[in-house]
């Protein structure tokens, strides 16, 4: 299996999107559109939609014409994130063009809610998000609820172990602390998934800002992708120029054999 | 003509866009036995379970259009669950007896250490039968042609005939289908509407064997 470059477009303000820093909106850095084009012409290998603006208490929404423009611009695998909690938020999506749905707060609420959901479209169609904030003494982590922007009593390992029971198909590791600041993903990381006999896929973001610290995680077995967005705006580096380098250093990435050249 | 089946789970709108970007006319399937022409290329999307699936084809009388198309020598490309719906049976959705337009069953990939359940992401596929030298195919040191497609799927085909397989992806205890062909009939299991270029390729070089264009 090739490990996988999943830039995180973050939605805000209509079909405006922006870079995160520490799991919050920051700064504008275009519309759409121009986003999506310029990360399946750099050889992306996934997108994930963050849409923060309905992960507060207002619910599911997302408008037809942000899924339109969705349809028409990505030949590539994109999944969603942002306020879904019922099964008939997480069809719709599915059915008007994504290949995945995530589901975070919901979870918090129910664990149960991630087995509703993946009864219905199957675990592969269904992850969790856990944003996370690590103590700095005890290098614990605990779980970070977006919508109280506060921890929640709830430790990494225990939501990961419910995430795996309740069907989840795939799990995104959000180091909230490091979001947007190109400092390097979670070391510390490793050490909590090596305590699971984890057999689905896991996802990382937060921190990357280097080719070396995207490396770094991606050694690790348990890794299959790491998300990111600020690298993608803030660096030179592009989707294509990271798997070539992790490809030249050992790692398993997919070939692009004809027209991303970016 | 394409015609579609439009499942009520499935990647409709990606192979929607395949069809749209490359100008090629297309139609939902319908059971209106009448207006199928046997040059016509019947393409079966698919995420979702087996029985709902085949759940769906049976209550639209899908099933028996698909049927009568292959036995006029129509064309059939089932992609994903497609694939896996032209087989007879399936582990996921036991006594729900599939379209058997290819002997065999499908099961659930064997779990392992070092390969993920559900097989989600990029794998490498490697075509079985000789060289093939379309793009987006390359060749590798051992003389095989191989390329990167996107997965995303916990079951996989196992055609009675292991001939009929014309691609594989690596498995620890061995390699699994990644594509079929009997006839008429092709199944692949990985998406090449989500596969960015390398994927159009493959639709393009498949669609150009047929002549529904």
């Amino acid at each position: 299996m090739k490990k996988r470059i999943i830039p995180a477009i973050l939605l805000n303000q209509g079909t405006q999107v922006s870079l995160s820093l520490n799991y919050s909106p920051w700064r504008s850095v275009g519309a759409l559109v121009q986003n999506l084009r310029l990360h399946v012409a750099r050889g992306a290998d996934e997108l994930l939609i963050i849409n923060l603006n309905k992960t507060s208490n207002t619910g599911f929404n997302i408008s037809p014409r942000i899924l339109n423009l969705i349809r028409q611009e990505v030949d590539i695998p994109i999944s969603y994130v942002g306020g879904i909690t019922t099964c008939a938020d997480a069809s719709y999506c599915v059915n008007s063009g994504f290949d995945k749905v995530f589901l975070s707060s919901a979870f918090f609420d129910n664990f149960k809610s991630v087995q509703s959901v993946s009864n219905v479209l199957g675990s592969q169609s269904v992850g969790v998000v856990l944003p996370y904030k690590r103590n700095s003494t005890t290098g614990h982590a605990f779980i970070w609820d977006y919508r109280i922007r506060s921890l929640i009593d709830l430790a990494l390992e225990d939501a990961i172990y419910q995430a795996v029971a309740c069907g989840s198909g795939e799990i995104l590791l959000y180091d909230v602390d490091r979001d947007g600041t190109l400092s390097g993903l979670d070391p510390l990381i490793f050490g909590d998934l090596a305590k699971f006999n984890i057999d689905i896929p896991i996802l990382v973001a937060g921190g990357a800002g280097k080719k070396n610290h995207i490396l770094d995680i991606l050694v690790s077995p348990y890794i299959q992708g790491v998300v990111a967005s600020s690298i993608f705006a803030l660096t030179q580096e592009t989707p294509l120029t990271i798997r070539r380098f992790c490809q030249e250093n050992g790692i398993a990435m997919r070939r692009v054999s004809s027209l991303c050249n970016n | 003509m394409i015609r579609v089946v439009n499942f009520p789970f499935c990647n409709f709108y990606s192979l929607q866009r395949y069809l749209s970007t490359r100008k090629y006319k297309y139609e939902v399937l319908s059971n209106h036995l009448s207006i199928i022409s046997a040059e016509d290329l019947i393409i079966l999307p698919g995420v979702g379970s087996f029985g709902d699936g085949m759940s769906y084809l049976v209550e639209n009388s899908l099933d028996v259009v698909i049927k009568n198309h292959v036995n006029s020598g129509g064309n059939v490309l089932g992609i994903c669950l497609g694939m896996q719906l032209l087989f007879s049976s399936s582990e996921e959705s036991p006594n729900i007896k599939g379209l058997s337009l290819i002997c065999g069953t499908v099961n659930k990939i064997k779990p392992h250490p070092s390969f993920r359940i559900p097989h989600i992401g990029w794998n490498e596929i490697v075509f079985s039968t000789g060289i093939n030298k379309l793009p987006p195919f390359e060749v590798d040191h051992n003389g095989r042609s191989v390329a990167d497609f996107y997965f995303v799927h916990s079951y996989v085909v196992s055609p009675a005939n292991t001939e009929l397989v014309t691609a594989y992806f690596d498995h620890p205890h061995g390699p699994l289908p990644a594509a079929c062909a009997l006839g008429s009939v092709k199944g692949i299991q990985f998406h090449p509407e989500k596969s960015g270029t390398d994927g159009y390729l493959l639709l393009d070089n498949y669609l150009a064997e047929t002549n529904c264009l």
